[in-house]
């Protein structure tokens, strides 16, 4: 219903704008909430982990702080290419809708069901993730503070497949209990804030400070108590700092754009309040906050921890931890900047509010991909792609249970999955996902042309030299990740190198493939049960 | 084979239905073909046809035209540049309105006039489209059915009773292949306090009235505006008396429909019950053997949200959301 919430009332009354009492329509979600959505699934900790990890030791001559300014040069204009997108088309469902109302309903379909595809591994990886990167550090600072063996030897179950398998599922079924009773969004943007405020302070600020007021040598000092309370080596920072000396040579322009993969994993995905586009209020403002906003933080966060870590521990000490197995200093799992900063603190509260930012991150990026999967199948389901009871409300939770228990059984064995191959990598999706953005692109220099009236009458209807503005950004977002995905395919860091991951580009292909079989066979079966799926996506000609 | 037999003989009705266009000058033109487009035998606008915002089109020096909306400041010169402007203004569900500053301010410093001109022209715009209707389904089978909603003024019921294809739809029943249409614009009490609300007691002896005519033997369709109390397509955001969300972070979403609009679908059990009103409750509710759907509404992006629906006389064979 209209409020005085809504874009038109927010005039100013000397406008020439004039409102009338109406009901209608309320969007609930803010740009602030918006831009807090996007930062946190974004995952801006975990780019600045790798960054740190791998950046330093894997591209020999690389510069971090270039890397980082390449991977936004690349994304930033897909950034403002989804902000004009969701301005123009203010409706949830983000690529589905706009490819298939604007380019052809099969690719919408094929470029979703890959989206969907992808996120849900995502969801398994983050889940396990929540006990490698949060839960068992936790318990192993706990352990060295206290000397508590019985945390050290919990801390080290966490880290194998069945403490992982345990609490990644306990992670799913607890998002899913979030959904599913949550009264709506409520519950879940209340959570989300309190979450941003942990992971900002946790997972950024806090550790920044930290490596920026702590010499070297205390750092190391620290390490070298932490990892001997662990039963570990005495002097393990030595170790670390002659393996990571390794990977020091002169600068490489080459390499440092190769190393746009890692930053790149943050930076390419600030766009994801467009899922619920629909949602948020005052579309076009919100979306320049909540998306290219968001983006300029996330890059400015990505940097200043770049600039304390390298200031605090040094080149040399990060790439050692990337270089050095975990199990010479009896780790599982190669520490993170957080445990390494949650170390450096000397504080074991200081400690367990950085580390408790990460694991805040995991775990809500496990709900809002859970979220943002029932609002796709949601959309699938509007267009008799799925049944009709996968977009049934349940009269007691009002929710959308049905949708919700079949997300909660795709995240299960999402989790299942990862945690039974810890071989699989986060970045073997990312090809997967850009694949849409290349289709967004496409859709986006298109509009103009396929959906005129939309266009004209939309608050982005600018041209440069006759050109559409979006059709101007889309094509450069298209040139731009076209960039970005041609550089996963060389990378050889990037988990989908052609030549050394070559199955898992094919795979990677054939998702996306796979669908369009898929949709066909969806449309036929709907044909016979008297229903014309094409009428879904078909606009009447208004003349 | 025998199956297909049975459905061919089997008597049909194809409806089309769509509701709280708000103005857009695109949903109604898409309306008016909708049938022709989707082959139904009917199509239903279930209300809320007029806008919520007027523009005012500023007339300035020289042949030139001023107007803001949606954050920006457009400028146009007479003939074809203030035409663009004024689609454009119109596809976003507003009313350009031409004046001059003077009259501009004056409607700004005065709620009267502001509501007068509001009234005038929506009273215009509803005309033109009914014209639009007469001129565009004349020669058509497709048979219109069309009524105010709480948003639009009692005088909008005169509008359409006059020049609408088949009147104002809340008259009193249409039947249409044998299937008979109740239908009613009225809305419960909101916290705006619209033109056409009234208290479920008054919504019930509404609804009653027309209820009176139908015959049993018939199947029946209902056309009400305003959707059933908590069925889940009549969830809205909820907000206190000075029109804000409650809750803050996260809106509290509530029912916000009719219990006499409910309490008429359970006692009456129409085959299908079709509502508007809420527009982000998009869906489908069951109530004993009745189909409840509200399709949501999207005008102000020139979506026609609706739902084709299929009927034998003994039920609802299928339903297909559109957003044409």
């Amino acid at each position: 219903m209209t409020s005085s919430q809504t874009p038109i009332s927010a005039e100013s009354p000397t406008s020439g704008f004039f409102v009338r009492n109406a009901t209608g329509l309320v969007r609930e979600v803010s740009w602030l909430d918006a831009a807090m959505y996007n930062m946190i699934w974004a995952s801006v900790p975990l780019a600045i982990a790798f960054l740190l990890l791998f950046g330093t030791a894997f591209y020999a001559g690389g510069n971090l702080y270039l890397a980082c300014v390449f991977a936004f040069l690349v994304t930033v204009t897909t950034g403002f290419l989804y902000a004009m997108m969701t301005a123009i088309i203010p409706r949830s469902g983000g690529d589905y809708t706009w490819i298939s109302r604007t380019l052809s309903p099969p690719l919408g379909f094929m470029s979703n069901v890959s989206w969907n595809f992808w996120i849900t591994f995502f969801v398994g990886l983050y889940a396990a993730y929540t006990t490698a990167y949060g839960l068992s550090p936790l318990l192993r600072l706990w352990a060295a503070r206290t000397g508590s063996p019985g945390l050290l030897s919990a801390a080290n179950y966490l880290d194998t497949r069945s403490g992982t398998l345990i609490v990644g599922l306990a992670v799913v079924l607890l998002s899913a209990l979030l959904l599913a009773f949550g009264r709506g969004l409520r519950a879940f943007l209340r959570i989300q804030r309190w979450t941003f405020v942990l992971w900002v302070l946790g997972a950024m600020l806090i550790p920044i400070i930290v490596l920026l007021v702590t010499s070297k040598a205390t750092v190391f000092a620290r390490f070298d108590h932490y990892v001997a309370a662990l039963g570990g080596p005495r002097h393990a920072s030595a170790l670390v700092l002659k393996n990571g000396a390794t990977a020091n040579a002169p600068f490489s322009l080459r390499e440092s754009f190769l190393m746009l993969t890692q930053p790149f994993y943050a930076l390419a995905f600030i766009f994801q309040s467009v899922y619920f586009g629909g949602e948020i209020k005052r579309a076009k403002r919100s979306g320049i906050l909540s998306i290219p906003g968001a983006h300029v933080i996330a890059t400015i966060l990505i940097m200043l921890a770049t600039v304390a870590f390298l200031t605090g521990a040094g080149h040399g000490f990060l790439a050692g931890l990337a270089l050095t197995s975990p199990g010479a200093y009896k780790f599982a799992f190669t520490p993170l900047y957080t445990e390494i900063a949650a170390v450096a603190s000397g504080n074991i509260v200081v400690g367990t509010i950085i580390i408790l930012g990460f694991t805040s991150m995991l775990i809500i990026f496990v709900t809002q991909t859970m979220l943002q999967l029932s609002r796709n199948i949601f959309a699938w389901s509007f267009d008799h792609l799925l049944p009709d009871k996968v977009a049934e409300i349940s009269e007691r939770s009002r929710a959308p249970i049905v949708a919700i228990a079949a997300i909660t059984g795709a995240s299960v064995i999402s989790v299942v999955i990862v945690s039974l191959n810890p071989q699989l990598t986060f970045l073997v999706g990312l090809v997967g996902l850009c694949l849409t953005y290349l289709i967004v692109s496409v859709a986006g220099m298109v509009l103009p042309y396929r959906k005129r009236e939309l266009f004209e009458a939309s608050p982005y209807n600018r041209r440069i030299r006759g050109i559409p503005v979006l059709t101007l950004v889309a094509g450069g977002s298209f040139v731009l990740m076209a960039v970005a995905m041609t550089n996963l395919l060389l990378d050889p860091n990037s988990g989908t190198n052609w030549h050394l991951n070559t199955n898992r580009v094919i795979l990677v292909l054939a998702i996306f493939v796979v669908a369009l079989p898929i949709f066909y066979v969806i449309r036929a079966i709907q044909r016979r049960r008297g229903i014309n799926i094409d009428l879904a996506y078909t606009v009447i000609p208004p003349e | 084979m025998r199956l297909q037999r049975q459905r061919r003989d089997e008597a049909l009705l194809r409806i089309f239905y769509a509701a709280d266009i708000h103005g857009s000058d695109t949903c109604w033109r898409k309306f008016l073909k909708a049938g022709d487009f989707y082959q139904t035998d009917v199509i239903v606008l279930g209300g809320d046809l007029t806008g919520k915002a007027m523009v005012a089109v500023i007339r300035g020096a020289g042949g030139t035209w001023r107007a803001r909306f949606l954050g920006r400041v457009a400028e146009a010169s007479d003939g074809d540049e203030l035409k663009a402007l004024e689609a454009q203004i119109r596809f976003n569900g507003f009313y350009p309105y031409r004046c001059d500053p003077e009259e501009a301010a004056r409607l700004e410093d005065d709620p009267v006039a502001r509501q007068q001109c509001f009234d005038d022209v929506m009273r215009a715009d509803v005309q033109r489209w009914m014209d639009l209707a007469a001129e565009r389904l004349g020669e058509s089978e497709v048979t219109c059915l069309v009524m105010p909603g709480n948003d639009d003024g009692e005088y909008i019921a005169d509008v359409l009773a006059e020049s609408a294809p088949t009147g104002n739809a809340e008259a009193g029943l249409i039947e249409v292949k044998g299937f008979q249409f109740l239908s009613l614009g009225y809305s419960n009490v909101t916290p705006w306090h619209t033109d056409r609300e009234l208290s479920e007691e008054e919504l019930t002896s509404r609804i009653e009235r027309l209820a009176k005519e139908l015959d049993p033997a018939k199947p029946t369709v209902f056309n009400l505006h305003v959707p059933p109390y908590d069925t889940r397509i009549d969830d809205a955001p909820e907000i206190d008396g000075t029109l804000r969300l409650v809750g803050g972070a996260g809106a509290r979403m509530v029912p916000v429909g009719s219990h006499a609009v409910r309490t008429a679908i359970e006692s009456h059990q129409p085959l299908l019950s079709l509502h508007g009103h809420i527009h982000e409750s998009r869906g489908v509710a069951r109530l004993g053997r009745t189909t409840a759907i509200n399709p949501g509404s999207e005008y102000n992006a020139g979506v026609l949200r609706g739902v084709i629906v299929t009927l034998t006389p003994d039920k609802v064979r299928s339903h297909q959301f559109v957003t044409a």
